[in-house]
């Protein structure tokens, strides 16, 4: 490999340097000796397949969790026993995944933290409230609204809200955690522009990530993680991108595509003519047996709300839905279940697992009723047997069935939310964004996942916006624009790209196309 | 593909000692926390007032006293665990004992007053869970009133005295409210073990007890995973007033009349054993095991310090304290692991 492993020491003075760092949960070592250092105003990436131990280390570096063994230094200054408060002093913020704002405040409350100025009289004194949260937004480029409530902020907004919050308590070291997977493409961007100016103020950030071009777009380093042990540091321009997918995985991961099938099967699921006000009009779709269709489109295209209406999340509209020749109309998920759809959430965490407990009750727990004996109690053998069953066919990678979930990594709790909805037999599979927080391994396994279940006659729906793996899984993909389907896309047209795709998902009409190609 | 997405296994332990490895395996079991403070209890009785403690009829006593709240803990398993609480069951104790006393004053048939005892317990529940089901609202609140409701109209159906006037030399009151001939336990005892199988299946080995369970832990992942969050709230609800009913029936046979005050404060004792037993108020797991050993835990803190001849007011405090003391004990084993 003629990419060069940087010396860590010409760096001059660093902000961070993790020594040796070393972890082990029960059954697991988490961290083998991690070296890891971030330089004044850099954007540091921190790459790794599902588990191989970067928010761990991160936990480390904020006080979340103890380390076993190694050192912190914070500009030059050892840190003993780093705790959340000392990480706190040293500047060092965690951007967290899920919200610490309170929803119900405003904006500008949430930033006092507590700390409100009041009039003489003792009164909470808004005016000043509000000048002086606007001013500090203000201060890191951010113009908003500071009256507005927590609740109607955008997930990127309060991020960059967060971040402005952090570095305003003079934090000098921001971690972003996945920041990007729950976000749009086009609220990325925004995010991206935000850290990039505040770089150029000598702020530094550690961004975690499974996209690789968000690695490449972004970051000036990038150090390696796998199975626990560093595998490198590396200036991001030195590298390409198979390059660094071969540093994360080990060796080359090869991209999956779906080959052409020709046997698509009967009709499954019928919608004509559906309807639902401000959301979607007039959508006619048909999924066939052993078929993958794509839907994306841009946040709010309608797309995802279909897929939740299906699954009777929200509320379907008016038009005709048939399943198997028979109407469909849902009322509840356990009634869609029963009819044969089922549907992998968006937010895992939210939605998918039931974190503590462990992975055969999450795999068993929509079909409890079929593994009973005649008394009516679980049968342990039936259980063990089937969840067996789908641990070796998705390549779930866990010590054991009773290993709680939440301590897997992501891509194997993705595997297992997956497994539960195979496990009902569904007719019908909705997917939504299902590679979501997952490695480029993983991906390619989900993507297989999903090919592998069409074999069996399961039609599959997918809403993403992930357009490279739609094309690389679906037999057609279908673009909603403001609520209608524009386009369609099939396997094997020559116009099934992303650069095609992504015109018409902006709205361009197949007229303008040529403008593209 | 092949190589461990999670992780490496860390390698061999060093060996074990045999008492070492002895105080793994008890490390694993999930009421050990219980176990243990019910054992040091026992010790710190036995050598502060042997000679009234170390007798058979105390603890005869004890467990008498604890089966009623033990009962009761078995149904509070399955509603903390699904992630709610019912504050009403005190409530519906004497609102049902006190009809059944009606019902024998009046000169029912014993059978009858028992099914008027536990379908108007187990009514109670049903209302519960459905009041909380329809109207969209936490059990925590809808029990705070049918607390007050129940037991209002428990008054207003007694007039707020006792209910009395029917003879007591009939076998219900012989039998169920007496001692087995056999081992001499009160029979409320041997009740409270019975369901207290009953419940342990249920919770345990069933797939209704692993959808509380599911549904304590992540109610969205719950219903993505298509189980119906309503009609198990509405069952484990009215299973709560069933099990009150059960508890009702055999306390009546003991205490003989129906009490408007039988009861008070009764729901934070059976909350109490129930967390005691290592059932996260957060939801999401439970232990009907534990429960009942929480249960007989308040029984002997009780008995404890009236032998010492604490003044009673007393006892309610520190069972307060033993209750702060045994959930953070708890927490700290837990969280060790
Ligand atoms: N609290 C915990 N208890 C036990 N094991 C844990 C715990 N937290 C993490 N692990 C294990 O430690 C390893 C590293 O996990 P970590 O969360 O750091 O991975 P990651 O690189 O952030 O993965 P992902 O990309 O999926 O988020 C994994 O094997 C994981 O299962
Ligand atoms: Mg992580």
């Amino acid at each position: 490999m003629h990419v060069g492993r940087e010396n860590l020491n010409d760096a001059g003075d660093l902000v961070v340097e993790m020594r040796d760092i070393a972890k082990r949960f029960p059954g697991v070592v988490a961290l083998d000796h991690v070296n890891f250092t971030v330089r004044p105003g850099e954007i540091h990436a921190l790459v790794g397949k599902n588990g191989a131990g970067k928010s761990t280390l991160m936990h480390i570096l904020t006080g979340l969790y103890p380390a076993d063994g190694g050192d912190i230094l914070v500009r030059g200054e050892r840190i003993e026993a780093m705790t959340t408060s000392r990480a706190r002093h040293a500047g060092i913020a965690l951007v967290a995944q899920h919200a610490t704002f309170v929803p119900a405040l405003s904006i500008a409350e949430n930033l006092a933290t507590g700390a409100l100025p009041t009039t003489r009289s003792g009164f909470v004194d808004w005016k000043r409230l509000n000048a002086i949260a606007s001013e500090r937004m203000a201060a890191f480029g951010l113009d908003i609204d500071v009256r507005r409530k927590m609740e109607n902020v955008s997930v990127a907004e309060r991020q960059m809200i967060e971040i402005a919050r952090a570095l305003f308590a003079d934090a000098s070291v921001i971690i972003l955690d996945e920041p990007t997977a729950p976000l749009p493409k086009h609220e990325v961007r925004m995010l991206f522009e935000f850290v990039r100016r505040q770089r150029e103020r000598g702020a530094s950030f550690i961004y975690i990530s499974h996209y690789l071009e968000e690695v490449f777009a972004l970051s000036d380093r990038v150090t390696v993680l796998r199975n626990g042990r560093g595998v490198g540091v590396f200036a991001t321009d030195d590298l390409t991108q198979p390059e660094l997918v071969r540093l994360i995985s080990g060796s080359d991961v090869e991209r999956f595509r779906r080959p052409v099938r020709e046997t698509v099967g009967r009709p499954v699921l019928r919608i004509a003519g559906l309807t639902r006000p401000n959301v979607y009009h007039d959508v006619d779709l048909t999924l066939h047996e052993g078929e993958v269709v794509g839907l994306t489109g841009l946040e709010g295209s309608g797309n995802a709300a279909l897929a939740r209406g299906l699954f009777a999340l929200e509320p379907i509209g008016a038009g005709e839905v048939t399943l198997d020749g028979k109407r469909y109309a849902a009322s509840r998920p356990e009634a869609a279940l029963a009819r044969g759809v089922a549907y992998l959430p968006r937010d895992r965490h939210g939605y998918g697992i039931v974190g503590i407990a462990s992975v055969r009750d999450n795999i068993s727990l929509s079909v409890l009723d079929r593994l009973r004996t005649v008394l009516g109690f679980l049968s342990l053998r039936k259980v063990i047997g089937l969840v067996e069953g789908y641990i070796r066919a998705l390549g779930i990678k866990t010590p054991s069935q009773q290993q709680p979930v939440e301590f897997l990594s992501g891509g194997n709790q993705q595997k297992v939310v997956v497994a539960k909805l195979v496990a009902t037999e569904p007719r019908v599979l909705l997917l939504d964004e299902p590679t979501q927080g997952v490695d480029v391994q993983a991906k390619v396994e989900i993507l297989r996942i999903i090919d592998e279940l069409t074999t069996r006659g399961v039609a599959v729906a997918v809403v993403s916006d992930e357009l490279n793996e739609l094309i690389d899984v679906c037999d057609r993909i279908l673009v909603f624009y403001r609520g209608r389907i524009v386009r369609e896309f099939r396997k094997g047209d020559a116009d099934m790209t992303t650069a095609h795709i992504l015109h018409a998902i902006e709205g361009g009409t197949e007229a303008a196309d040529d403008a593209v190609a | 593909m092949g190589e461990s997405t999670i992780g490496i296994p860390a390698s061999d332990e060093p060996r074990r000692s045999g008492l070492r490895e002895l105080g793994r395996r008890l490390g694993q079991i999930d009421e050990i926390g219980v176990i243990g403070a019910l054992v040091v209890l026992i010790v710190l009785l036995a050598a502060l007032v042997p000679e009234t403690f170390l007798t058979a009829q105390n603890f005869i006593n004890v467990s008498r006293q604890a089966s009623y709240v033990g009962i009761m803990a078995v149904g509070m398993v399955f509603v903390i665990a699904m992630g709610d609480i019912d504050l009403s069951v005190g409530s519906i104790w004497m609102f049902s004992s006190v009809l059944m006393a009606i019902a024998l004053r009046d000169g029912y048939a014993i059978w009858i007053a028992v099914a008027v005892c536990i379908v108007a317990a187990t009514s109670c529940g049903l209302l519960n869970g459905a009041l909380s089901v329809a109207l969209g609202i936490p059990t925590i609140i809808v029990t705070l009133g049918t607390l007050s409701l129940y037991r209002g109209l428990g008054l207003v159906v007694t007039e707020a005295s006792p209910v009395s006037g029917y003879g007591h030399d009939t076998w219900f009151f012989a039998w169920i409210g007496g001692r087995d001939p056999v081992f001499g336990v009160w029979i409320s005892v041997w009740v409270m073990a019975v369901v207290a199988v009953f419940g342990w299946l249920l919770f345990n080995r069933t797939p209704f007890g692993r959808r509380v369970q599911a549904i304590g832990s992540n109610v969205q992942a719950a219903r993505f995973s298509g189980i119906r969050i309503d009609r198990t709230r509405l069952l484990v609800m009215t299973l709560m007033g069933f099990i009150v009913g059960i508890a009702a029936v055999v306390a009546l046979a003991f205490n003989r009349n129906g009490s408007p005050t039988v009861g008070v404060g009764t729901e934070l004792s059976v909350i109490a054993a129930t967390i005691i037993g290592g059932t996260a108020l957060t939801g999401g797991s439970g232990s009907v095991l534990g429960a009942v050993l929480g249960a007989l835990i308040i029984a002997l803190i009780q008995n404890g310090l009236a032998l010492l001849a604490v003044p009673p007011a007393w006892s309610v405090a520190v069972t307060g304290i033993v209750i702060i003391v045994a959930v953070t004990l708890d927490y700290l084993i837990k969280r060790r692991q």
